[in-house]
């Protein structure tokens, strides 16, 4: 099956007074529908930047990114608007794309009620926790319909309780639509909580150093449930080992 | 839900503290014109010169009646709020200009400082030369003094807006001007009504020093017109009138601030 994100070959240089830094070193990724694929690195390594490329916001010097599909972008923190309320701002993409009719508003509303935001959808952003502010988000990306979507460490901002259960959350919102989803963190076990595939980044600039394959028994297990299992701290190590040994 | 005694006690010392605040600033008032008006009676100040409360009204009163004072508040009152409402479109409208061409903003930059630093009240002659000795002259000399800081503070608000935010919006596929309408622009709202806020204020510096150069109406007119004759109650009654002026402008620029930037607080 032809994959759905495809780059090839990507090199990105960044240019600034004090010369050129190249961030990304000819890095192929091929990613197939339905994947949960987590990019992991040390930090500055260039994994946002490898989202931006897939989100069409920069281009590459060189290579071919191939996206198959419209892209939901979510960031480190919900850039919800403060002077939206929450059924607003998980409007606002349909508003910009145009794209704002009974269809789409009935699906907004639908997606709100079914992950537990219904009522809070008159409430303004400053009201709601940072863990149902960032399922907002979420949302807010998921109306549009997107193919694929991008975390760029959606869940760096919370503090560590509700990061665990935002990214069981968010896991579990994702694993329900089937959404092909793209994560870039520098938490090694939340990438394995979540993933089929964890993509390990050398230093800048970038290139895959290893990509593991993530399999538990069993069917969809949550985050929290995947973390108890026993292959996670073997994960775990071979992965903290590779990046340990690059750094 | 019942409040226990210790919430209702600490409700009841926040109104308390407000009423002493209230107090206090009304005290502070009545004390004012109470000695003021003492000093002038006991002929501790000479009232000719620095007039007294009850020669004020005195004055207000016998000008009320005339019709005369009322024209005055309204030619001032209209030319500030031309003055400052075309000062702040016409500020926001080149903020927006400046922040979509960046290299126009480079390139004006080091201008707009100099500007801003400029007294522009010391270009009131020459404008008063080039447009006449008319209201358009102190309009536009209003109009000079709150344009510069509009430009400077809206223009921050708007380069202020997180990066990604906007990368949000782009994500979406959004156009500059979507990204203006939809993220900028009401992410900069508190700083456009904080711009109007410091504007009001300079509009009347601007129309005040307008009219006291045109000298034809206004409360402006009224104090130099009142110096020079050495009638010193209708300078500090003009004055009076001037600050009860102000403050009805900054009621209505709060009042439009909780409606507009309330999510901002």
């Amino acid at each position: 099956m032809k994959p759905i994100v495809e780059l090839q070959d990507i090199y990105m240089n960044y240019h600034s007074k004090d010369g050129e830094v190249c961030a990304v070193g000819g890095v192929s990724l091929p990613v197939s529908a339905g994947e949960f694929v987590s990019i992991v690195g040390p930090s500055g390594c260039g994994k946002s930047t490898i989202l931006s490329l897939i989100a069409g916001l920069i281009s590459p010097v060189s290579g071919s990114v191939s996206v198959d599909g419209r892209v939901g972008y979510m960031f480190q923190r919900d850039q919800l608007f403060p002077w939206r309320t929450i059924l607003n701002n998980v409007l606002f993409g349909l508003e910009i794309q145009k794209n704002k009719n009974a269809d789409t508003v009935a699906y907004a509303h639908h997606m709100l009620e079914k992950y537990g935001l219904g009522d809070f959808r008159n409430h303004r952003p400053r009201e709601l926790s940072g863990g149902m502010r960032q399922r907002a988000a979420l949302i807010r990306t998921l109306a549009t319909r997107p193919k694929i979507l991008l975390l760029d460490e959606p869940f760096s901002a919370l503090d560590y309780q509700t990061r665990l259960a935002v990214s069981d959350d968010i896991g579990g919102i994702i694993a329900a639509e089937g959404i092909t989803t793209i994560l870039v963190t520098h938490d090694i076990s939340e990438a394995i909580a979540l993933s089929d595939r964890v993509v390990v980044l050398t230093k800048r600039p970038a290139t895959v150093r290893n990509i593991h394959k993530i399999q538990f028994d069993g069917d969809y297990q949550s985050p929290t449930a995947r973390r108890k299992l026993p292959q996670f701290p073997e994960y775990f190590n071979k992965i903290w080992k590779e990046m340990k040994d690059d750094g | 839900m019942d409040k226990s005694a210790a919430h209702t006690n600490f409700l009841k010392n926040l109104r308390r503290r407000r009423w002493a605040i209230l107090t206090c600033q009304a005290l502070i008032l009545a004390g004012f014109f109470g000695i003021w008006e003492l000093a002038a009676s006991f002929g501790w100040i000479e009232a000719f010169i620095f007039s007294s409360p009850s020669r004020m009204y005195r004055m207000f009163i016998s000008m009320m009646e005339r019709g005369e004072l009322l024209r005055h508040v309204w030619v001032t009152a209209g030319q500030v709020l031309a003055g400052f409402v075309l000062g702040t479109l016409l500020g926001v409208a080149i903020a927006i200009l400046l922040w979509a061409n960046d290299f126009t903003r480079r390139v004006l930059n080091p201008y707009l400082v100099v500007f801003n630093a400029l007294p522009k009240t010391a270009l009131a002659p020459i404008i008063i030369v080039w447009m006449g000795n008319n209201p358009r002259a102190i309009i536009a000399t209003a109009l000079l003094i709150s344009v510069v800081v509009t430009i400077l503070n809206v223009l921050t608000g708007f380069l202020q807006v997180e990066e990604d935010k906007t990368r949000l919006a782009e994500s979406f596929g959004a156009s500059k001007a979507q990204i203006l309408a939809k993220v900028v622009f009401p992410a900069s709202v508190p700083d456009i009504i904080n711009a109007i806020k410091i504007n009001i204020g300079l509009s009347f510096v601007g129309v005040i020093v307008g009219e006291f150069l045109v000298a034809q109406a206004g409360l402006g007119f009224l104090i130099v017109y009142g110096s020079q004759i050495f009638r010193m109650d209708m300078v500090m009654l003009s004055i009076l009138v001037l600050c009860s002026l102000a403050a009805v402008f900054y009621a209505v620029i709060t009042i439009i601030e909780k409606r507009f930037a309330g999510w901002a607080e």
